[in-house]
């Protein structure tokens, strides 16, 4: 049963890596100096920022609301963070739009389309906040007690506490979630796309656009772009994992009861 | 008092929803669409997930960090990427334009997330309660031992899937090169074009999908389990 | 062992299925055509976004030529510079039988498709009804020779409209236009130049100061800090943009803005009257005014071209043209030359001539001037993001 599914698996998880041999043969002799324009650059700026805000917020408060549920019980909670997940992002992206474009009192600080891009923060906030709670809140509930209770009987201070007892139990679900997010964040088209602005543009709307809006020659640009995107995430996704294998190893043994 | 707040802050997005209500409900293509695409991306994205991750956990092969590493990478390579290498691909095959070309590439963006559900929730679980399922011939095996135990890792799985599903536009626009109306694409026009309450309704649609399929899986898992339990009884 | 081979069997059976296919040839007569386009289905790829346009197919164009050629006719809504991407990936992947049968295409978008091969020639002479043109229409498309790849569908031109109840003593030029953003900031605004409109709307600024010198395609630097010194009144200080025409025309029904604009002086009949947009509704002729016309084509790999000259044919007859230009449906002006037809169908569209929203059409068609090419709306892209900044 399980190799006939493996090898389907394998089949169509294939299709995505054609896709990135597509890339590499399409930009085989690139000038890659066509990259060093205003509009790419500025992209690249927004991107990091809107992405890297989003993700560490998500990953800080998902991290805090299942470390809350978990320690009070809180269930009723824990069914009402389910929520979010349920809203496809286009449609929460709608929904934002909608609260923040003026239908509704909500002005000042934040505003759909503003150069800040606190609405598609907020938004990406709103949705992946579940997503990180998910991650994290399966391994609250295999926690030992132990290492805390210990942690409290050598009267560690409760920020000391939670980075021995509990963070290095955190760093692979914490590690996934942070890649997820960033390669979904920062490559994405429909949020950004109905709440973000003119200039500058996010690198998933910009890529699309200049693939879109019939400049053939700066189809290029995106493929390259998309390219050394996708090679920048696969990098780092496997540095960070080869860096901390030994600690995950300790720990997963750690972590059988 | 924080936790009120968090609460207020998780529900009120939803305030846009009743800006407006459905008024008319009419079952088109693009919803019967919709819902035949979920529904078997869902299916195929439990087989699929819970087997592979099956083989990752329990057979021992010198392919397996590669395989592992197959089966992780394409969480992290963005669709908007390699969607045109999967165009160049599926057009040779003659599949561009169809409903198997879609649900391909549905399954290209869904199943990695649930092959990775399902490895946490079975490694969670534990070899040896899985191990003692094998004496099982495979039907019972799955009725009477996986799904049971991984219940709610399907419901997450399959809620994954549809809500991944449900917010594909660009991906099943060309693919399907227009001629595959789902929600989604219709919604999109709708979004970007001046129709508000169009597009609310659209996106009633999208948001309710999930949360029947969660409640109606959810109903039927306990049914059967209850029939399981009477059996063992 | 034993699922790898079915597996390659399966795959290598997928592949031969994909090679058997050629390319469709179109029929050499009219009549042929329509005989081998019976019971067939044709594929018509359009852009989507304007409801009026969906209803004339749906409701007049589709049911029309099942009666007459019992012919399916399937709309399917898409951006037109997507489905060009999407034949240029076709020819790429040496599809040879494709999806598109007949698209609707114009300007840049044509030019790429055009540069690209990846139209079909010679459509005038297959289809009967061609003869009716109007020429000049006929001749060019934004400055890009036609050479027979694409048969014109409609012209119109380019008009701004604004609310009378809320817009007293509306601006003649594009002068006073930008006098009355100062005046009243955060009332108007264009789509970014992405956008087909908003790339006109700024060419007309260009044509405004420098008219016919700057076809060769040098933008001088003065013409971005001109352009500049409107935004701070523009809608949200200028720091963003309209991504569409479909966007701006919501703010403007919304009464955020209170002026809108687009190709095709009869759009805001419609909309008028349905009570989207507000009843003070009026259109504002300013010095000039770009005529632009817009094209069916046929892709290169077409799998039903009989189908698609049948359409086009259909399409271009004077009683479905009639009823294009109405406002019930749409109000796009025709690509016929009224003078080649008889007196009855020339008198139908006279008299199609009285809107509410209508501009004078005498002093319009004085005030037209021809688009530039190309060059001017790439470089206009690529330049606008110092304004956007």
């Amino acid at each position: 049963m399980s190799r006939s599914s493996l090898w389907l698996s394998l089949v169509v998880l294939a299709l995505p890596f054609t896709g990135v041999t597509f890339l590499i043969y399409e930009t085989v002799g690139f000038n890659w100096s066509e990259l060093n324009d205003e509009a790419w650059r500025a992209s690249l700026a927004v991107t990091l920022y809107v992405t890297l805000t989003s993700t560490l917020l998500s990953l800080m408060i998902g991290t805090w609301l299942a470390r809350t549920i978990y320690m009070k019980r809180s269930s009723w909670l824990a069914s009402l963070l389910k929520w979010p997940m349920f809203v496809p992002h286009v449609a929460a992206a709608y929904l934002f739009y909608l609260l923040f474009s003026g239908g509704f009192p909500v002005y000042g600080l934040f505003e759909a389309n503003e150069r800040n891009h606190l609405v598609v923060i907020l938004t990406y906030v709103w949705k992946e906040v579940p997503f990180v709670f998910l991650m994290v809140v399966g391994t609250y509930g295999q926690l030992n007690h132990g290492y805390l209770d210990m942690a409290k009987t050598l009267q560690l201070k409760p920020l000391e506490q939670f980075r021995v007892a509990e963070w290095p139990f955190l760093v692979k679900p914490l590690l996934d979630s942070f890649w997820v997010l960033v390669a979904f964040i920062s490559f994405a088209y429909e949020v950004p796309a109905l709440l973000g602005v003119t200039f500058p543009e996010l690198l998933g709307v910009l890529a699309y656009e200049r693939l879109t809006t019939g400049l053939f020659l700066n189809a290029f640009e995106s493929y390259a772009v998309a390219l050394i995107w996708t090679l920048f995430i696969f990098t780092g996704v496997v540095a960070s994992y080869a860096l901390t294998a030994k600690q995950r190893r300790r720990i997963e043994r750690g972590m059988r009861r | 008092m924080s936790r009120i707040l968090v609460a207020f802050l998780i529900v009120f997005p939803f305030i846009g929803l009743f800006l407006t209500f459905p008024t008319s409900f009419s079952w088109d293509e693009a919803i019967l669409n919709t819902i035949a695409y979920v529904i078997s991306i869902a299916l195929v994205n439990v087989w699929l997930g819970v087997g592979t991750a099956w083989w990752l956990l329990f057979t021992e092969s010198r392919w397996k960090s590669w395989v592992e590493w197959l089966t992780f990478l394409p969480l992290f390579i963005p669709v908007l990427a390699s969607m045109f290498g999967m165009y160049i691909a599926l057009a040779q095959v003659g599949l561009i334009g169809t409903y198997t070309g879609v649900g391909l590439v549905l399954l290209v963006t869904t199943l990695p997330y649930s092959i990775r559900l399902a490895y946490n929730a079975m490694y969670v679980i534990g070899r040896p309660l899985l191990e003692q399922a094998l004496t099982f011939a495979p039907l019972a095996r799955i009725g009477f031992v996986l799904l049971p135990l991984l219940k709610e890792s399907v419901r997450t799985i399959v809620l994954f899937s549809t809500v991944i599903v449900l917010s594909q536009f660009v991906l099943v626009q060309l693919i399907g090169a227009g001629l595959i109306p789902t929600v989604t694409t219709r919604l999109y026009q709708a979004y970007a074009g001046n129709d508000v309450s169009q597009a609310l309704q659209n996106t009633w649609v999208l948001v309710s999908l999930p949360v029947l399929f969660y409640i109606g899986l959810g109903g039927i898992f306990s049914i059967w389990i209850r029939l399981v339990k009477g059996r063992l009884q | 062992m034993h699922r790898l081979k079915q597996l390659g069997l399966l795959v290598s059976l997928v592949f031969l299925a994909a090679c058997g296919t050629t390319r469709a040839e179109i029929a050499p007569t009219f009549e042929e055509a329509a005989e081998e386009a019976k019971q067939s289905t044709v594929n018509f790829y359009m852009w989507g976004g304007d409801d009026g346009i969906n209803r004339y197919i749906d409701e007049y164009v589709a049911p029309r030529l099942k009666e007459t050629y019992d012919l399916d006719l399937n709309r399917v809504p898409m951006d037109t510079a997507e489905f060009v991407r999407q034949l240029s990936l076709d020819k790429r992947a040496n599809r040879e039988e494709g999806t598109i049968d007949l698209m609707w295409i114009n300007g840049d978008n044509f030019r790429n498709a055009a540069e690209a091969e990846l139209l079909q020639g010679d459509l005038l002479d297959k289809i009967p009804n061609a003869a009716l043109l109007n020429e000049e229409a006929q001749a060019t498309d934004a400055g890009t020779p036609t050479n027979g790849l694409e048969v014109a569908w409609g012209n119109v031109q380019f008009v701004l409209h604004y609310d009378a109840d809320k817009v007293n003593n509306p601006p003649t030029t594009f002068d006073e236009l930008h006098r009355w953003t100062e005046e009243n900031p955060g009332r108007f605004t264009y789509p970014e130049v992405t956008d087909f409109t908003g790339n006109a709307f700024v060419r007309h600024l260009l044509y405004a100061e420098y008219a016919d010198t700057v076809r060769d395609g040098e933008i001088p630097d003065a013409f971005w800090e001109e352009l500049s010194t409107w935004s701070p009144n523009l809608w949200k200080q200028g720091t963003t943009y309209p991504k569409s025409l479909a966007q701006l025309d919501q703010l403007y029904a919304s009464g955020e803005v209170w002026m809108t604009m687009g190709f095709n002086e009869r759009r805001a009949e419609a909309e008028r009257n349905a009570g989207v947009f507000p009843d003070g509704t009026r259109a504002l002729t300013l010095e000039h005014s770009i005529a632009s016309t817009h094209f069916l084509a046929v892709p290169f790999n077409a799998k039903n071209p009989n189908g698609a000259i049948v359409v086009i044919n259909e399409l271009l007859s004077p009683e479905a043209q009639l009823a294009k230009q109405d406002a019930t449906y749409w109000g796009d002006g025709t690509s016929l030359d009224l003078t080649k037809l008889d007196a009855t169908d020339r008198d139908a569209f006279l008299k199609l001539d009285e809107g509410v929203t209508y501009p004078d059409p005498q002093r319009l068609a004085e005030r037209s001037i021809p688009d530039y090419g190309p060059a001017v709306i790439d470089l206009i892209r690529e330049e606008w993001d110092r304004v956007a900044k």
